[in-house]
């Protein structure tokens, strides 16, 4: 059972929004951009895309959990914990297998990861509003949720390798969110699982065309 | 009906007397108006001590656990407000609510801290080393030299924190303590618990659907000189959600019950063993209909069993 109701984690999410976004501002500047630099392609783009996401962990580890979600959440700490672990699983793939390239792509992998970022950076703060939480607005880079959700769909949309270990945590986040989502009728959570739904027949399809992807070989 | 209220004035201690003149002082000072004479409250005996307490207290589980937002605060700040003018006084938290202590202390900074608090708190940690600590941060947040109950939740590393406890007492940091279990859990270690160790307070899930401790806990706190506090009197508001669409008995009337929460609150605090349930509201009028509770009738051993058998039929 959770130990607060959404009233206060909205609350929460409020005070954290106004007095952190000025310093979140470039990184929410980048990840609401990123479906466009995405566009581009290339591996200067994808090491930008990876490192911000990098960051994102960092910064929602740290800043939310670590120091805002404590205050009414006993499992903050070890939730900071998952999230930095998160941001330094894609700093070191990043330099030891090199980038992830991130591209739009016309297939399984291409058309489910191309939803679930969609449903990262727009869906999720809109069903936010639509519950009534409009002062405290989840948002990509910054709120836990949808950025396990942009990670999955961004590895999901990579045409390089993309070992197992980079999905563990978000995967793991989409059933913490699911949970929590469930606990306090939140729409946008409850959503959280259906991405693991869609994750498995994506890595499946993934698997089958590029063997080497999922078991973390370049 | 019977009817255990404390205008039998005999149950009136000395301390309990002054702390209620001073409660009217202070409350006075601070704008909170007692809505009900003190002496028409239905209170209990704390068995080791004599001392009474308001059958009705609070409990603060999510409720209070509203961060640092200041309107959450204010809003919370209010119902402690008609928690204290309808005579309340237990209020119990603990550190694993996370920010629900910080919240407590913040709207008693706000009241004035009424004189008719009883404050109760938990330590919950598994380091036993820590507990000292986390109970001196309890006394920071709530602003209070000291606190009147101190329990182990959960009995979480309870034979490190029941010393630590009693060495606090013995310096005057605490002035009861207590053990606590929720959600019918542990009931074996618990009574174990209550026949070997001297405890004030014990802290357990009772309601008129979990009715398991009737058999055993409830009858040993009584032998054993135990003060009962009961939580999750509603099941965190879900038999409140279930019973709310079939309606009251007429005869819940002669108790004058107008709402389910009442009924339920009513059929707890009159088993003779309890000493006070402690239901979580983040609504004054949910606190006001609860509080209503402390007068009126309360039933006998037969209405509880019609209380009992009408639940079951719905």
């Amino acid at each position: 059972m959770l130990p607060y109701d959404a009233g206060a984690l909205f609350a929460l999410h409020s005070r954290y929004l106004q007095e952190s976004w000025l310093f979140a501002l470039p990184l929410l500047i980048f990840v609401f951009s990123m479906p466009i630099w995405m566009l581009r392609g290339g591996a200067a783009v994808g090491r930008l895309i990876t490192g911000m996401l990098a960051l994102a962990w960092l910064w929602v580890g740290l800043v939310f959990h670590g120091f805002y979600f404590a205050d009414i959440n006993f499992s903050a700490p070890l939730y900071a914990g998952l999230f930095v672990l998160q941001s330094l699983l894609l700093w070191w793939h990043t330099g030891s297998r090199g980038q992830l390239v991130v591209a739009y792509r016309m297939d399984v992998a291409g058309w489910i990861g191309g939803l679930l970022l969609f449903y990262a950076v727009i869906g999720y703060p809109l069903l936010d509003y639509f519950n009534g939480h409009t002062a405290g607005m989840r948002l990509v880079g910054i709120a836990a949720g949808p950025t396990a959700l942009l990670t999955i769909a961004l590895l999901l949309l990579t045409s390089g390798p993309t070992p197992l270990y980079l999905f563990v945590i978000p995967t793991l986040w989409t059933f913490i969110a699911g949970f929590s989502g469930w606990g306090l009728g939140l729409w946008a959570d409850l959503m959280m699982p259906l991405a693991v739904v869609a994750l498995v027949p994506a890595l499946l399809w993934k698997r089958r065309i590029q063997p080497s992807i999922d078991r973390g070989g370049g | 009906m019977s009817e255990d209220s404390s205008d039998k004035a005999t149950g009136l201690s000395r301390r309990h007397f002054l702390s209620l003149c001073a409660a009217a002082a202070v409350s006075k000072a601070v704008g909170i108006v007692p809505a009900m004479a003190a002496d028409a409250r239905h209170t209990r005996p704390i068995p080791k001590s004599g001392e009474r307490i308001p059958v009705i207290g609070m409990g603060s589980y999510i409720t209070f656990n509203v961060g640092r937002d200041a309107h959450l605060r204010a809003d919370r700040t209010e119902v402690l407000r008609a928690f204290f003018e309808a005579g309340g006084g237990m209020i119990d938290s603990s550190p694993m609510y996370g920010s629900a202590e910080a919240a407590i202390g913040h709207c008693l900074r706000q009241l004035g801290h009424p004189a008719t608090l009883f404050s109760a708190t938990k330590v919950w940690t598994w380091l036993a080393g820590a507990g000292d600590e986390q109970m001196q941060e309890s006394r920071r947040l709530w602003e209070l030299p000291r606190f009147d109950l101190m329990q182990v939740h959960n009995l979480l590393s309870w034979q490190d924190h029941l010393a630590t406890i009693r060495r606090d007492r013995d310096a005057g940091l605490v002035r009861y303590i207590g053990i606590t279990t929720s959600h019918g859990r542990r009931h074996d270690d618990l009574a174990q618990l209550m026949r070997s160790e001297p405890l004030d307070f014990v802290q357990l899930t009772y309601n008129i659907v979990d009715r398991e401790v009737e058999e055993r806990l409830l009858p040993l706190a009584a032998d054993r000189g135990i003060a009962v506090i009961v939580n999750r009197p509603f099941q965190r508001g879900d038999l409140v959600d279930r019973l709310e669409p079939h309606p009251l008995p007429a005869w819940a009337a002669d108790l004058e019950c107008r709402t389910w929460a009442q009924f339920l609150l009513k059929f707890i605090v009159s088993h003779p063993a309890v000493t006070c349930a402690i239901p979580a509201t983040s609504r004054v009028d949910h606190m006001r209909e609860n509080m209503a509770v402390l007068q009126g009738p309360l039933p006998d051993a037969a209405t509880r069993r019609k209380m009992i058998d009408y639940v079951r039929a719905l």
